[in-house]
This record gives structure tokens, sequence and C-alpha cells, in this order.
């Protein structure tokens, strides 16, 4: 099977591996095999390297079913996952992105389960840091929170 | 990786043929600079006359204008910078969502059986937040996806001394109701404390009140509990009684109902609990409620009439307390939900001829018509059960869960032998209480999908047999064998 990155690069992989892809898995049964490459303009070559990375390690396992995990947990991650997770975080960001896009459910959990694991027992100043995101509460809702908290701090 | 200083407009530009590549990297920068209109003149210009010095005034006019444009082109390229350091707002909320989701173990709109969810009012009062709570404190975006997260159970713990009127004043002047999912209300009797009929009354009423600004309650749980049979015997279920029938308009969309009180009985603690508007819930969850969990102490003629009526049930936890003289209403309850797929039981404390009856014809049932449908089994097993038992698992091909605890059981365990043949989809088996099993005897294990075993006072299983583990060897390498204590700790795990 071949797939175009967004900036036209072209990649071949076997189908069991692009079939990890519930897009890729639909649209190959729907149009059949053919030498034309499926462009992906919104997965980057990069970021298309290291999902092929992931599917072709995970290619023998079976597929789960979504109503399979109904409790979330985060902490049961392999070596091979957590190493495969060791990226900067634009690059988890995109994998996320990609994983939902090409509908690749294993893979959306590992990357979310890793941010959730970047998350937990911070505090939200940390949270901030760390995902350099800017507080953007108005005086009002900032207020309002502090207050709620004070409140509740005292009964 | 796309780069900081592309705007939308040349994204879909750079998605041109691999030809036009080049060209169009540089075209995106002409195009940030804001003189892009200019910039294109010019070069008519030049392939019009094919000599720049014709094309003089042009060249001025677009030089004054990129002048006038680079600060604002090198704004925009900062600000583009600024936000592809904000990867919260590069994923699209139901994205942020699914990564919330690992915070707090569940998914929303579905809640989880598990009791560990944070509960709201905890999260506010007490120093140990939750990671979901600190999260809603991040950025407007996050809050906004945590709220109904955090707000989706709360938990009233009744014998808590706080300042209850302004909690409910709070609950009420924050509009949280409409993100709530579960209410849980437990209550865990304390002489010292002193509870009066009418202080009890004041908190039920707050929460009444709470729960009419909820409209789409899913779990409605109550937790009574006391140790002592003082005035609370006579004073309180009154109280609670009134508390149950004004709730009950509010429980319209539960899907779950959990009911338990133990201790809250007369001097004999076999005593009913006189709790008829029990009753009144449950025909206000008819047709919605899919899970009952129920101390059939509470239980009048019309609670269980009401019960036989909840014909989606699907998952049932009848505590068998006491049936009084009518153990057969069992049968008939069982006989009623034709959707059971997780059943545990729970016999009487005081076992009688009339139970035995209904027990055995029950078991019966289950297996001439639950069979295929059942998944989860939780049941305590006596020697003199073990025929009935095996009938039953030889008719339950996919049994996920199976939970089976000893009462007085000596012998080696046949029944073994039967569900290692009978249940290829089990997944988790747990065991307690079997002191003499040995699994010596097994001949067939179908088990390919099992995953955890625990186990617990069976010491020849544990030490001596080790059955689960040529288990694990011949048949299901991911197996997990948990050993625990007799307090319930685990102190093996091979």
């Amino acid at each position: 099977v071949k797939l175009t990155s967004s900036e036209g690069t072209e990649f071949i992989i076997d189908r069991k591996v692009a079939e990890k892809s519930v897009l890729l898995k639909n649209m190959l049964e729907d149009v059949g095999e053919s030498d034309m490459a499926i462009p992906l303009p919104n997965v980057t070559g990069p970021i298309l390297n290291k999902v092929i990375d992931y599917c072709t390690h995970h290619r023998d396992d079976p597929f789960v079913s979504q109503e399979d995990d109904s409790k979330k947990v985060s902490d049961d991650i392999d070596d091979w996952d957590a190493e495969f997770c060791k990226v900067d975080q634009g690059t988890l960001f995109e994998l996320i992105l990609s994983a939902n896009y090409l509908d690749i459910k294993p893979l959306l959990d590992l990357t979310c389960k890793t941010v959730a694991n970047m998350i937990k027992g911070k505090t939200p100043d940390e949270i901030r840091k760390t995902f350099n995101i800017t507080n953007d509460f108005t005086p009002e809702e900032e207020e309002h929170v502090r207050k709620e908290n004070e409140w509740c701090e005292e009964r | 990786m796309v780069s900081p200083t592309q705007t939308e407009e040349t994204k879909s530009v750079e998605r041109l043929s691999n030809h036009q590549e080049q060209f169009d990297e540089y075209e995106n920068i002409v195009r940030n600079t804001g003189c892009y209109q200019e910039n294109q003149e010019l070069q008519l210009c030049f392939t019009d006359k094919h000599d720049w010095r014709l094309c003089k005034t042009i060249y001025k006019y677009f030089l004054n204008h990129f002048q006038q444009q680079m600060p604002r082109a090198r704004h925009r390229r900062k600000k583009s910078k600024q936000q592809i350091q904000r990867p919260n707002h590069k994923l699209p909320p139901e994205l942020i969502s699914e990564i919330f989701e690992y915070l707090w173990g569940g998914i929303l709109d579905e809640p989880a059986y598990e009791y560990e969810i944070p509960n709201a009012i905890d999260d506010h009062f007490l120093q140990e937040r939750s990671d979901l709570f600190r999260v809603s404190m991040v950025c407007s975006v996050w809050r906004q996806i945590a709220i109904p997260r955090i707000w989706q159970k709360v938990k009233f713990q009744l014998d808590f001394e706080r300042d209850w009127e302004s909690l409910f004043q709070w609950l009420m002047e924050g509009d949280y109701g409409k993100y709530v999912r579960q209410i849980h209300i437990e209550y865990d009797y304390d002489p010292k404390q002193n509870e009066t009929a009418l202080s009890l009354s004041e908190k039920f009423g707050g929460i009444v009140e709470f729960v009419e600004t909820v409209p789409n309650m899913h779990t409605f749980a109550v937790r009574f509990n006391s140790a002592t049979s003082d005035h609370i015997a006579e004073d309180l279920p009154p109280v609670m009684d009134s508390f149950f029938h004004e709730i009950s308009a509010s429980c319209r969309s539960v899907r779950r109902v959990k009911i338990h009180t133990s201790g809250l009985r007369g001097p004999n603690k076999d005593d009913t609990l006189n709790l008829p508007s029990v009753s009144n819930i449950i025909f206000m969850v008819t047709n919605t409620v899919r899970e009952v969990d129920l101390m059939m102490h509470v239980a009048t003629r019309e609670t269980i009439e009401a019960l036989c009526n909840c014909k989606g049930v699907d998952r049932a936890l009848v505590h068998c307390c006491s049936w009084g003289d009518t153990p057969g209403d069992y049968y008939t309850l069982l006989m009623s939900w034709k959707h059971l797929k997780n059943l545990q039981i729970e016999p009487p404390h005081h076992i009688d001829p009339n139970w035995e009856e209904t027990y055995s014809k029950s078991l019966q049932y289950l297996s001439e018509n639950c069979g295929d449908q059942l998944e989860e089994l939780w049941m305590p097993l006596r020697e003199e059960d073990q025929k009935l038992f095996c009938n039953l698992v030889e008719h339950t091909p996919n049994l996920k869960v199976l939970a089976l605890e000893g009462k007085d059981f000596e012998n080696d365990g046949q029944f073994l032998n039967v569900v290692a043949r009978t249940t290829p989809n089990l997944n988790y088996i747990h065991l307690s209480y079997f002191p003499n099993i040995t699994g010596k005897d097994v001949k067939i294990v179908n088990w390919d999908q099992l995953i955890d075993v625990n186990i617990m006072g069976c010491e020849l299983l544990e030490k001596e047999t080790k059955f689960f583990d040529r288990v694990k060897e011949e048949c299901c390498p991911q197996l997990n064998i948990h050993i625990y204590d007799l307090e319930g700790n685990v102190v093996e795990n091979r």
C-alpha cells in the first residue's frame, strides 16, 4: 500500500500494517488495492513515519473493540510504547491528531495516556508551564474560582 | 511538520504537487510579509518589460509598502509562534476530553462501577485535590471540559460534621445540578453524634431540593450503616421513608439503583426495616433501570412487584437478608429479569428448607433459560450445591467473570473440572475458602482468554498442586495469578 504524506513524500507499507488504521482499512475495502498512493494531507512525513513504526510493532495485536475498555487507566503502558512516546510535545500532539484522523484507537489511547500521565500530580501552575498554556481566565472568572476555593477551605 | 509561519491559506497552497513545493515556500514567505499583491505587480511588470529599470515606480511602491508592513509581519510571525506553544488549543475539545478521561478512570455518560471516581464535594473540600480538579484551574477551555466531569458524581456523607445549610446553598447557587449523573448518599451512624430525626430530615431536605435540579440522574445509591441499634431503629426510619418518597420524583432517568441498609434494623438483626417508599423509587425507574443492588429487608410487597416490572435489568445483586415467609419471591424476580447478564447471589443469613427449595429451583431456571446470556456470576458454594452449580456452568459458555466463595467446602472441588471445560471465554476467576481443592483431576482446560485469577484460603491450590501455574504454562501465558491472605492482602503475584 502506498501512502503520501502532506509534503508529498511517498511511503510503502504492508497492507496488514496499514489496516491498523480503521480509516485506511475501510478505504482499502471500499476501493480495493491499487497502485495509486493514498494521500494523507493531514499527516506530515515525520509523523507518518512514527505512526508506521507503531503499526508495524503492533501489527499482530488483536483488534480491541471499543466497548471493551470501560475503565480508563493510564498505568498500563509497556516498555516499547513508553519509549515510543519519548518525543517532544509538538510531536506527541501531532501523533494524537494523526491517530484520531487515521482512526488508530490503540495509538490514540497510548498518546492520550502519555499526556494524562504528564498532567497527573501537578499543580495548575506546573501544568501551565509544562504545556505552555496561557492562563486566560478573565479577572472575574479568576475571582470566582478563588472565592469558591476560599469558601470551601473555610468549611 | 507545519511551520509556525504558515496560515490556513498557505497550507492549502502547500498541498499542491511536488514540483511546486519550492516555489510555494517562496510564495509563503512573500504572503507573510503582507505585500503579496505589490510583489505580484512587480513580477508582472518585469515579465512584461524584461527590464527592472522600467519598473522603478512600481518597485518604489513595493519597497515602501514592504517597509510599512515589516513590523506587522514580524508581529504576525510572533503570534503564530505563540499558538504553536499552546498545544491544548491545537487539539479539538473532544481529544482533550479523551485525555481527561484518563485522569479519573471513566467515560462521561458511561459511569464506571468503580467507587474510586472522585466526587465533587470531597474534591472541593479536602486538601487533596483530584487531577481533574487541578486541570479545571489551568485555562478556560480546560475548565469547560473538566467541570462536567468533576460534577458527574456527588456524594453526601451525612455523618460528616459540616455546615450543611451553606453547602446546599452553594450547590444551588453554583447551578451544578445540570452536570450531575450520580448521587450517592452515605450515612455511617455514630451514636456520639446525637443525630435526631429533625437534623437528619434537614439534610434530606437539602438533598431533595438539589436533586430536583439534576435533569439526568444515572445512579442513585444509598448506604445506611449502623453498628448499634438504639433510638435510630425507631426514630430515623420514618424520616428515611419520607425522604425516599420525596426524592422518587427526581429519579425518572435512573439506570442504577442501590439501597443498602446494614445494621439499621430493630434489636433482632433480621427485622424488616420499614421503608415502604422504596417502592416509589422502583416505580419511577421501571422503564430505565438496568442495575439493581438491594438489601431486600427494605422490600415490601409493592417493592417486589415493582421490581418484577423492571424488565430492563441486566445486572442484579439482591441481598436476600430476609425473605420472611416468601423466599419464592427470589425465583419470581429472576424469572422477570429476562435480560440478566450479571448476577450476584447473596443467600439469607438463615437458610431454611423453603429457601433451599427456591434456591435449587432458581439455579435450575438460570441454567435452562439464561445460560447463554450470563457473563458474570458471583455466588457462595456449598458442597451440597456442587451438582446444581456444575449443571449451571455447563450452560454458560459466555461467562467472563466467575467468583466463588466456599461455604464449609471440604472436598477436593470437582466443580473446577467442569468450569475449566465449559467456560472458554472466562477472563477472571476468583476462588476463596476451598482449602482442599487441588485441580489435579482437571482434564480439559479451555481457558485461553483467562487474564486474572485470585486465590484466597485455598492452600493446596496455592502451594502444592499449583494448578493455575500449569494452566498458565499450557494455555494462557498472559495469566496473572494473585494469592491473597485471609485479610484480603495480596501476598504473592505469579
